[in-house]
């Protein structure tokens, strides 16, 4: 979220990228283990920095060009570095001249790391804030973006799931998947999500309306083992569906959570108010963008 | 558990709280998803890629 809060949140840098370069925002845990043309390109790109030799995450920004060469290669959040890197590296490709590289379309695209929407599927969008809490340290620049700042993912609604809603039913897999997948404190980064056993609560219940809208109420308790992290909320939302298209699906949970994951330090002391929001997708790049759980689809799916 | 139900009007309160900007500044920024196409276009406009990675999806949940 830093990058999004922090690192491109001028306009003059905007700008650059827009008008002076193709910028790409890749999963680069999948994309650099692709076997196809796209990951030996972006395996090609990475390991030309040299820190990477030394186990350096592969996280961070490249400039390059289309044939793999690379102008400069970083992973720090400082804005000055990025105008910096991006300065050089755009006097470097002018400088070089034309790069003509034919690029070929992918003969095979390597499947195993591609995540689809299910067929006939909706996609929501997820927002997540903390409320209120009190954090014990003063916080950093960065940390006080990071207090500050909304989580985002990506739910999906599968076709039967739809289904049953124009049926005026309330799928209880669909319920499962908000909990144990979206109902997370992703505000500073990405927790653990919650496992089968650690979803001690799961209730919704919904009202039909005569003209088949839909209003849906719900509470959750979901404990981590040892009871270190937890999320203990309501749910309230409205659905509305014509014939099998999801025209609305606003829903929001809210109460209190306590504790941190491993990658997401720095929570508030104690149980804090967190809230978490859907709607149907409005940005374009929604459908393109995969729910981080959905890893495993099967498992994201099913949500036993 | 002691969780205070959710009224209508706190239903509508917070979803509006928590409903980004139309458009923060990183959004004004047209990013691409898909690398071969993408490299494609960087020769075609004779511009370099800006690649933004992170251990899962910049536009997602990281």
């Amino acid at each position: 979220m830093l990058d999004r809060a922090y690192s491109f949140a001028e306009q003059d840098l905007a700008a650059t990228l827009r008008d002076e370069t193709i910028p790409v925002a890749l999963d680069v845990h999948y994309a650099v283990r692709r076997r196809d043309a796209s990951g030996a390109f972006l395996r090609r790109v990475v390991y030309q920095r040299p820190e990477l030799e030394r186990g350096h995450t592969q996280q961070g920004f490249y400039l390059c060009a289309a044939d793999g060469t690379l102008y400069e290669g970083w992973n720090n959040r400082s804005v000055r570095r990025l105008r910096q890197r991006l300065a050089d590296g755009l006097a470097a490709h002018r400088a070089r001249g034309e790069v003509t590289h034919a690029v070929q379309p992918d003969p095979a695209i390597d499947k195993k790391y591609t995540r689809a929407l299910p067929d006939g599927g909706a996609v929501v969008e997820v927002f997540s804030r903390v409320l209120d809490g009190t954090w014990t340290k003063p916080p950093t620049e960065l940390g006080a973006l990071r207090r500050a700042a909304t989580g985002r993912d990506h739910l999906w609604i599968a076709r039967g799931e739809l289904n049953a809603l124009a049926e005026g039913v309330w799928p209880d897999r669909l319920g499962r998947r908000i909990a144990r997948f979206h109902l997370i404190d992703n505000t500073r980064g990405e927790p653990p999500m919650w496992t089968a056993r650690e979803r001690r609560a799961c209730q919704f219940a919904i009202t039909r309306a005569a003209n088949g809208d839909v209003d849906v109420t719900g509470r959750v308790a979901l404990v981590a083992k040892g009871g270190h992290r937890g999320y203990e909320a309501a749910l309230r939302g409205a659905v509305v569906m014509r014939g099998a298209a999801l025209q609305r699906f606003d829903l929001v949970s809210c109460g209190d959570h306590w504790g941190h994951g491993p990658f997401v330090r720095d929570a508030p002391a104690g149980r804090f108010r967190l809230a978490v929001a859907f709607r149907l997708a409005e940005r374009d790049y929604a459908a393109r963008i995969p729910p981080q759980a959905a890893r495993d689809r099967r498992r994201y799916l099913a949500a036993r | 558990m002691d969780v205070r139900p959710i009224d209508e009007a706190k239903f509508l309160e917070l979803h509006d709280l928590l409903m980004p900007a139309a458009a923060e500044i990183w959004e004004t920024i047209a990013w691409r998803t898909d690398l071969a196409a993408a490299r494609a276009e960087a020769v075609q406009r004779h511009r370099p890629l800006f690649v933004w990675t992170m251990n899962g999806h910049p536009l997602g949940c990281t």
